[in-house]
């Protein structure tokens, strides 16, 4: 904590080298977030530059109240749902139809497959899709908090998130079915 | 009831993903810095300008509003800069000789019919040493020049003021009109009469 409150003030005074050195730093695991955010690499390319951008911005605003690591990852996850929402505008509308069947969607083929293959599979969803699911699955958010933060009730997003994981599924049977088709 | 575990692995993809890494592009950092440098030159910039160049960046969500705006500003601008607008110039005599203390004073005729009941005060300005004046920026339309002789000029004794027109009444004065820019009114003062 002494270490980055070292740093922080540091970055508070433009020192490049504190810049560069919190940014080497935290640039892996946010590039993590952002390319699971991201529909194309390139996307995850903004997210993570403007997503520093905002943290540089904004460091006068840490309490250190808790991690500084926690923090930037809020950051940069709220960077994503911005840009997210922003293409969510331009997306076809059925992605924000509600569904009410209940989830119950089996992901046991998950375990075969290497986490660069399951990253392919969450970049390929929808853009809604995509962003509940991280939002849901991975950060442990609760619908009503998804709902606030993406401004959609929280049926929308349980449907999106059901919509999410039949996408999912169906996509690991066309890999399974794939796969047999290559061993035989 | 169901937990997480028994619905969609929740925790094998948060196994996963949670701390997941990449390798970010080898040019971020140089985008991210070359930025962040932009802004702290902007910091040194005016509060007002650097606030309306943070609403223009693409992140904001008032972006597309503000720069139809924007185009909108500009363009008016320039069409008030290349606006129709007129000089008014020209010189002050008495008896043929220039008059180097005096002011000129522009009117707007208002109505033509009563002109000297409408006019509306444009501008002033003082004489040149050889008496010559220049209104610039002049609306397009129809004014009334007068020329007031300076209570320290030479000649302020028997010459008190003039329109164009040499003439000491405004109603018959003769107007001047906009749209002759190489045109230069003279007004030569008339003596006052005495009683």
């Amino acid at each position: 904590m002494h270490d980055d409150k070292d740093l922080i003030d540091r970055c508070l005074q433009n020192s490049p080298t504190a810049q560069k050195e919190l940014y080497e730093r935290f640039a892996a695991r946010m590039y993590g977030i952002s390319l699971r955010y991201a529909g194309q690499t390139l996307e995850a390319d903004d997210i993570l530059q403007e997503g520093f951008i905002r943290v540089f911005q904004k460091l006068n605003q840490f309490r250190f109240t808790g991690t500084l690591e926690g923090w930037l990852r809020k950051i940069f996850i709220n960077t994503a749902i911005t840009l997210a929402k922003r293409e969510m505008k331009f997306s076809r509308r059925e992605e924000f139809s509600t569904n009410n069947q209940p989830p119950g969607v089996d992901l046991d083929g998950l375990s075969k497959l290497s986490q660069k293959e399951i990253l392919g599979l969450i970049q390929g969803l929808p853009v809604g899709y995509r962003t509940v699911f991280n939002l849901y699955v991975i950060e442990g958010y609760t619908h009503a908090e998804i709902g606030q933060m993406l401004k959609i009730s929280e049926n929308t997003s349980k449907s999106q998130l059901y919509a999410a994981k039949r996408s999912l599924r169906m996509k690991l049977t066309e890999l399974g079915n794939d796969n047999g088709k290559e061993h035989r | 009831m169901t937990t997480e575990k028994n619905i969609d692995n929740i925790p094998r993809f948060r196994e996963l993903f949670r701390d997941f890494e990449a390798d970010p592009p080898p040019q971020s950092w140089d985008v991210i810095r070359s930025r962040l440098a932009g802004r702290t030159r902007d910091k040194k910039t005016p509060w007002l300008l650097n606030t309306m160049v943070e609403m223009f960046q693409p992140m904001n969500r008032l972006y597309p509003a503000l720069t139809v705006l924007g185009v909108v500003l500009i363009a008016l601008v320039i069409w008030l800069g290349i606006g129709p607008s007129n000089n008014i110039k020209g010189q002050a005599l008495i008896d043929n000789t220039e008059l180097a203390r005096g002011t000129a004073f522009l009117f707007r005729v208002r109505d033509r019919a009563i002109p000297y009941d409408s006019v509306r005060f444009f501008g002033k300005l003082d004489l040149d040493s050889i008496g010559r004046f220049e209104f610039g920026r002049v609306p397009s339309g129809l004014y009334l020049l007068r020329i007031q002789v300076h209570p320290k000029s030479q000649f302020s004794k028997h010459y008190n003021h003039g329109y164009y027109g040499d003439q000491i009444h405004p109603d018959s004065a003769t107007l001047v009109r906009t749209g002759n820019p190489v045109e230069s009114y003279v007004v030569r003062v008339p003596k006052m009469v005495s009683e």
